[in-house]
């Protein structure tokens, strides 16, 4: 029996650890990865709500969850890379100026 | 009350978790033996915080399952290696697809295993490998950045557990109102998928055809170009 606060306060847990990742770390890659981890917290929420409603339109609605992390790491890492190529560091405190790019 | 139990448990979980890898890194010796005493203290603060509720196989699988995830995303947030963190992300999302599949989201859990921890978990590492990070100087490992980002945490999750408190839930999430449907949850998921929310997912396609053209204009190079790493030096 587990009540359902109980999977949402992990759903929280995962989520909030995620941005806390994303805020205090310095690596791009990592940080991306924190954003993937608050996706997923997203991800349990939603099949959560799917259970107690009875319907699956909270699982519709990660697949588009999971959709936009695809799109949005594609892109992320493809930046990434540009940067890298262009600098030849990742680091996210030397992207002061994007402009003259 | 049941916000504060289970928060106390995932609590407990990320600071065995904390614990056992602190001695790693001190000496791996002594890991083995601090993962087995950590296991059962974690065992032990279960069946005080958790009681009855953890009495059935699916429910203890759940709550073995979320304490790993807990752990395994502090870790993946701490660990000063792209790549272990990267791993640590693949268990994170490993424990969430069992969490799934006691959800009765069957096709998703496999969804979560073929996209998130095959396709792109394997995106990442290429790019960790793709892009050499320098050796990184010697800092403290504790900046106010981090005070600041604990305490935006701590903050955000007792606002939540609070909201969350303060609305009636169904005890059994496991059991209640179960997606019925006599022909599989694969097959109720698709009927929804290309009735009901068939614009959406068109969108949802064309967001996709848009990343890959992005991404593919954003990474190739063009032929005159001199770069950093290889023109510049």
């Amino acid at each position: 029996m587990v009540p359902a606060t109980h999977l949402l306060v992990f759903g929280t847990v995962l989520f909030t650890i995620g941005l806390a990742g994303f805020l205090c770390r310095q690596s791009v890659i990592v940080m991306l990865m924190s954003v993937e981890l608050m996706l997923n917290s997203v991800i349990v929420n939603l099949a959560a709500f799917s259970q107690i409603n009875g319907n699956v339109r909270g699982q519709v609605f990660a697949v588009f969850v999971i959709t936009v992390a695809a799109a949005e790491i594609a892109v992320g890492l493809a930046i990434l890379i540009l940067i890298y190529r262009r600098k030849g560091e990742v680091n996210p405190g030397s992207w002061e100026r994007l402009k003259d790019w | 009350m049941e916000v504060w139990q289970a928060a106390a448990f995932y609590g407990i979980a990320a600071l065995l978790a904390a614990w056992s890898v602190g001695l790693y890194r001190q000496k791996p010796l002594y890991a083995l033996p601090a993962l087995v005493g950590g296991a059962a203290l974690a065992f032990l603060a279960g069946i005080l915080l958790l009681g009855s509720h953890a009495a059935s196989f699916p429910a203890f699988v759940f709550y073995v399952m979320s304490a790993v995830g807990t752990a395994a995303a502090l870790l993946m947030v701490t660990s000063q290696n792209p790549v272990y963190a990267a791993l640590w992300l693949v268990l994170v999302i490993l424990s969430v697809a069992v969490i799934l599949v006691l959800l009765h989201a069957e096709f998703f859990a496999a969804v979560q295993v073929i996209v998130y921890a095959g396709a792109i978990m394997v995106l990442y590492l290429f790019t960790i490998m793709m892009v050499q990070m320098p050796e990184r100087p010697a800092r403290p490992l504790w900046l106010p950045r981090h005070t600041l980002a604990a305490l935006v945490g701590i903050v955000l999750f007792g606002s939540i557990c609070a909201v969350l408190a303060l609305k009636p839930m169904p005890a059994d999430v496991l059991a209640a109102g179960a997606i019925s449907s006599p022909e599989g949850n694969t097959v109720a998921l698709g009927r929804s998928l290309f009735t009901e929310y068939l614009f959406p997912f068109e969108i949802a396609s064309l967001l996709l055809l848009s990343a890959l053209v992005g991404a593919i204009v954003l990474a190739k190079k063009d032929p005159g170009e001199t770069t950093a790493s290889e023109g510049g030096e």
